[in-house]
């Protein structure tokens, strides 16, 4: 995602490179939000040339404080790029502006549920072609600039930008050398699990994470089967869901060597504000309750995901495993702000690391 | 002697024709007269009686998740029906909701329940299609649902287990979660309150 710019050389060229300013002052709303904490009170773009780069940087002043922020690109929606400011209201900016056009077309400022402001940004590219990056300033006196978060967008991408983006180098842990784990992301194919108020689906986000998981697990040595590694059912379309689970249940099975199931999944509710992150095992096994609570541990140290606990649940995939077993919901799709983090890179490796984290503790106590 | 014995027969085969026609009476086909007295929505159900026996007031307990579905709450309800229909009339308030805004449903809002039967200790409750149609996916939202059916009939000590079913067909889970393949007893770790 991010794109590597030495950033004192950038900072010169920018003040350089100046080809464009344009300023909008902005009055603090007089109604705002009691609810939220930030409010935004600034906002100006400029576009600018460096090492005959055209680039546009926008700026959008925070008052009160650090503020949250987390970004991603919607499937259906590929030039739009969505920033989401949490626990933040719009203040006086305006709702919709006109950007330079060469770069970017426009910018929308949505209140979403739970305080959260959705800045999107439409691009004239698809975003995968644009390089960009995200970062907060602080308050600039002599500038008359508040804090700020900072979207820096460029009208191309660089080869090595491309290559950058691509997958680093997984951690390694201890402990996992030669250890038989079963992956089993949920849902997949004619079933696309549960989908988020932004059109994420639970089967995609499933396998992006446990993707992760397998590269950090067999970098550490470890020996792992998946039920599924692309978009598709396990025992075929539109199959009963008894063939269907049972068919994650046999790769697992298949192998007695195999020592644990981790099925991992996206929770959902009809009700928005519902979140958090929990861990089921079947209760007669002692094992599986033991490899729930690590990993869920591990999830809740590792995130601010709220703890919904380790529980016990009658699940097909967890009554039927012949080993100990889990079933990880991650976080709640159905949750506007938890559906972000679900579809952003860096959160489905950082969630990741933490389930194997979690497998090694078990391993450990085991 | 063995005259008595064939009478006692007699007496026992009686008895089960007896129960067995209860058990009918159970089952009444389409519409059915119950109604809660204590919420404001309108059952689909309706009010005309079709079960032969007057309908009487009763109270019973729903099972409704919270907005943060940490777990299920009971609530006493009123419902007026006859005691054939008293296992519908749990399940239409549960799908009808609450308006205690603490609390929420998880029912799709288009699923309809069909019907409910009683055979020894299970009961089986027959939705149309729209409940797993609409259903919005999640172990959390299954749990919900699934644990609010169970829970609100299993108050009836006669019942000790739930069958789920769709269109007549019993289902194997709702969206890829739980184990429905046999039937559902008592989910007491969901309840909260
Ligand atoms: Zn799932």
């Amino acid at each position: 995602m991010g794109i590597a710019i030495n950033k004192m050389r950038y900072l010169l060229a920018a003040v350089i490179a100046l080809t464009g300013l344009f300023i909008l002052t902005v009055s603090p709303s007089a109604e705002a939000e009691a609810a939220s904490a930030h409010e935004l009170n600034y906002f100006q773009y400029e576009t600018y040339t460096h090492e005959g780069r055209d680039w546009l940087r926008i700026e959008l002043g925070i008052k009160g404080g650090r503020a949250e922020f987390a970004s991603d690109v919607r499937e259906l929606t590929p030039q739009q790029l969505h920033i989401s400011l949490l626990n933040t209201s719009r203040g006086g900016v305006r709702s919709d502006i006109a950007l330079d056009k060469k770069i970017a077309k426009y910018l929308t400022l949505r209140q979403t549920a739970d305080n959260t402001l959705d800045i999107m940004v439409s691009l004239n590219k698809p975003v995968a072609d644009q390089a960009y990056k995200l970062y907060t300033a602080e308050a600039d006196k002599k500038g008359k600039k508040p804090y700020r978060l900072v979207i820096e967008i460029a009208a191309d991408k660089l080869t090595s930008e491309y290559e950058a983006d691509g997958p680093k180098a997984p951690d390694t842990l201890k402990g996992l050398q030669g250890r038989r784990i079963v992956l089993d992301p949920g849902h997949g194919g004619s079933d696309s699990g549960a989908r988020g108020p932004g059109g994420l689906l639970e089967k995609d986000a499933a396998l992006a994470i446990a993707k992760n998981i397998e590269r950090i697990l067999r970098s550490s040595g470890a020996i792992v089967t998946m039920t599924r590694t692309d978009d598709r059912d396990v025992y075929g379309p539109l199959a009963s869901d008894r063939n269907e689970l049972q068919a994650r249940v046999d790769v697992g099975n298949a192998d007695p060597g195999n020592e644990i199931f981790v099925s991992i999944h996206c929770d959902a509710f009809t009700s928005p504000t519902a979140h958090g992150t929990s861990a089921f095992y079947y209760q007669p096994s002692f094992r599986g309750k033991l490899l729930a609570e690590s990993i869920h541990n591990e999830i809740v140290a590792a995130t601010d995901l709220a703890s919904r606990g380790a529980k016990a649940a009658r699940f097909y995939v967890l009554r039927n495993s012949s080993m100990p077993a889990t079933l990880i919901e991650t976080a709640f799709i159905s949750n506007y702000q938890e559906e972000a983090l679900l579809g952003n890179p860096e959160f489905q490796y950082k969630i990741a690391l933490a389930v194997c984290r979690g497998i090694c503790q078990y391993f450990r106590m085991r | 002697m063995k005259l008595r014995n064939i009478l006692i027969l007699a007496l026992v085969l009686l008895c089960t024709a007896a129960l067995a026609g209860c058990d009918k009476e159970k089952l009444p086909a389409g519409s059915s007269g119950s109604e809660p007295l204590s919420s404001s929505s309108s059952l689909a159900a309706g009010s005309s009686s079709v079960s032969g026996k007057s309908a009487g007031v009763m109270n019973i307990k729903v099972y409704y998740p919270d907005v943060n579905a940490v777990g299920l709450v009971g609530v006493e309800k009123t419902v007026k029906a006859a005691e054939a229909d008293k296992y519908r009339a749990a399940v239409e308030a549960l799908l009808a909701g609450t308006e205690d805004k603490r609390l929420t449903t998880v029912f799709p809002k288009k699923a309809k329940l069909l019907k409910v039967t009683v055979s020894g200790d299970t009961a089986r409750v027959d939705f149309d299609k729209n409940l797993i149609k609409g259903f919005v996916g999640g172990s959390t939202g299954e749990e919900m649902l699934v644990g609010s059916v169970v829970n609100t009939l299993t108050e009836f000590p006669e019942i000790k287990k739930v069958q789920l079913l769709v269109e007549g067909k019993e289902i194997d889970s709702l969206s890829g979660h739980l184990d429905l393949t046999r039937p559902m007893t008592r989910m007491d770790e969901l309840i909260t309150r």
